[in-house]
């Protein structure tokens, strides 16, 4: 008698192994596709963020740059150019040696710190309501008004300013401050060292820095009536936005504002010259004051994001609708004098970094 | 008493097998499908940035756009004086013109600047204002020039059909 299960007449080894053996077969072809396809897509994917980025990062740096005015003090508008040779294994070192600068932009361990400044003006406009005399104005939240106020009594409208300074830039060049714990800027991080960026590049962001500008007397320590904000104290070489301090106390919060966060490898900053008909690239640790701004920059930034998978560079021409300069530059590319500063204003003037800051 | 259950034939196992793979091999077929419209995207990203350093161009050289964008304008077209400031064409058929990418050029550092070219659609470098409910623009004073013109940049992906159109409109500035 056959077995009871015989006759339901199932699979043979032989068969079953024919058909695993047809599976595999078909896995071992279909898995090499799906893992070039995978690999694809995450790689697509990458790029698309940094691409995110990097739209976030020059839209938000046009329609700043794109507010420099100029003002009856006299105009300034100044771009810095600085590099740092990073010690990341994620950029190749191109002359095999950490301790030197790599001549070529972008992609090796060479890190463009470039930055602009600018005054922009104070976004909105003044109504007055009912209340105390000295509470009379008030701000309409996204009106823009000016030329110019010149709001007075500024401890009762710590708000309202004549101007503000503006500057772009990234953590490399100037790293940003810890804050009070309680304003919470930076939610209490820890100050990043150069160092530390250099070591890491997917650290660096970008800082967009405001100080507010304002016609008002240092009242401080004892009726100086040292009037800061007048020139030549603002506008003189090496008097632009630096090195941020900490928050100090309230006022701070109405008078400095910063917009920082986003990553970013490399900032470079290039003017157009209008007479060659080009944009010039900076020299290294130079600084050049326009009189009048010129009529475009060209920004070029190198992205990548925390992780370090990917790393585009791109490049936006950004017009200044105040830059009627020629955008020349006298002696743009000798490295050793500064004496073009020397000349009379108006006039583009260079000066170098060096000797307005030394050590940075 | 039931009848006894009967296994499958090898050729039904062959042909089970066969319809797994048609449907594997659709699977995969199908995921290129997005990658491409992955890739699309970033080129839409880099054509964002390109039109807008183009536009920016424009008004840095203050045009005048029906004048100055047209093509063979010599701002446009012109060998040397006044200088020349835009892109010559790049021989592809469209009219199409490269963005300068060379040692010192504009785009220089642009990734992959090589693989996009733009155009001016000079069908749609006009007044605005001549049709007042297509333009949604009112006619001033009944007459019909504010100056205002539409300029469309095209930007296209070489070799492929993809492109994106931008279009701002722009006063004619003085020189």
């Amino acid at each position: 008698m056959r077995h009871p299960r015989a006759i339901k007449g199932g699979f043979t080894v032989i068969e079953m192994m024919v058909v695993v053996s047809i599976c595999l077969a078909l896995m071992l072809m279909v898995v090499p596709m799906f893992q070039v396809t995978t690999r694809t897509v995450q790689n697509v994917e990458e790029k698309l963020s940094a691409y995110e980025a990097a739209r976030n990062i020059l839209d938000l740096f046009e329609q700043e740059v794109r507010q420099a005015m100029t003002n009856e003090r006299g105009e300034h508008f100044s771009i810095k150019a600085k590099a740092f040779a990073d010690t990341d294994r994620f950029t190749p070192d191109e002359d095999n040696n950490p301790a030197t600068l790599d001549p070529t932009r972008y992609y090796f361990s060479r890190r463009q710190a470039d930055c602009v400044n600018t005054i922009k003006p104070q976004p909105g406009s003044f109504f007055v309501n009912n209340a105390a005399p000295w509470q009379r104005t008030a701000l309409v939240d996204g009106s823009v008004v000016h030329p110019f106020n010149y709001p007075t009594q500024f401890l009762y409208k710590p708000d309202t300013h004549e101007a503000w300074f503006s500057s772009i830039r990234t953590s490399l060049l100037y790293q940003i401050p810890e804050n009070d714990a309680w304003q919470l800027v930076r939610h209490g991080e820890t100050t990043k060292t150069r160092a530390q960026l250099l070591d890491d590049v997917g650290l660096i962001e970008t800082a967009m820095v405001f100080q507010a500008r304002n016609n008002e007397p240092d009242l401080t320590p004892a009726w100086t009536l040292d009037w800061p904000s007048e020139p030549p104290n603002r506008f003189m070489a090496g008097n632009e936005l630096k090195q941020q301090i900490r928050f100090q106390d309230w006022i701070d919060d109405y008078t400095r504002k910063q917009i920082t966060g986003i990553n970013i490898l490399d900032l470079a900053i290039a003017f157009w010259d209008d007479k060659d008909g080009k944009f010039y690239d900076m020299r290294d640790d130079q600084i050049v004051y326009f009189a009048p701004p010129p009529r475009a920059l060209r920004f070029t930034i190198t992205v990548c994001d925390v992780q370090k998978r990917k790393r585009i560079t791109l490049q936006r021409v950004v017009q200044i609708p105040v830059g009627t300069g020629d955008g020349v530059v006298v002696n743009r590319i000798d490295p050793n004098t500064d004496n073009d500063y020397l000349l009379p204003s108006p006039h583009n003037r260079y000066k170098d970094l060096n000797f307005v800051e030394p050590g940075l | 008493m039931s009848a006894p259950r009967r296994g499958m034939t090898m050729m039904e196992l062959l042909i089970a097998l066969f319809i797994f793979l048609i449907g594997v091999v659709g699977l995969v077929a199908a995921m290129p499908t997005g990658v491409n419209s992955a890739a699309k995207v970033v080129f839409q990203d880099a054509a964002v940035h390109l039109s807008r350093s183009k536009f920016a161009e424009f008004r840095r050289d203050r045009v005048d756009p029906r004048v100055d964008l047209k093509d063979n304008a010599p701002y446009m077209d012109g060998a040397s004086s006044p200088p020349r400031r835009q892109e010559l064409k790049n021989g592809n058929p469209g009219g199409w013109r490269d963005f300068a990418h060379g040692v010192g050029d504009t785009y220089e550092h642009f990734d992959d600047i090589e693989r996009y070219q733009w155009r001016i659609d000079q069908a749609t470098l006009q007044l605005v204002g001549l049709d007042e409910a297509a333009n949604y623009v009112p006619k001033i004073n009944g007459g019909t020039d504010q100056g205002l013109t539409r300029v469309t940049i095209v930007i296209n992906q070489k070799g492929t059909k993809n492109e994106y159109r931008f279009t701002q409109y722009m006063y004619s500035y003085e020189k």
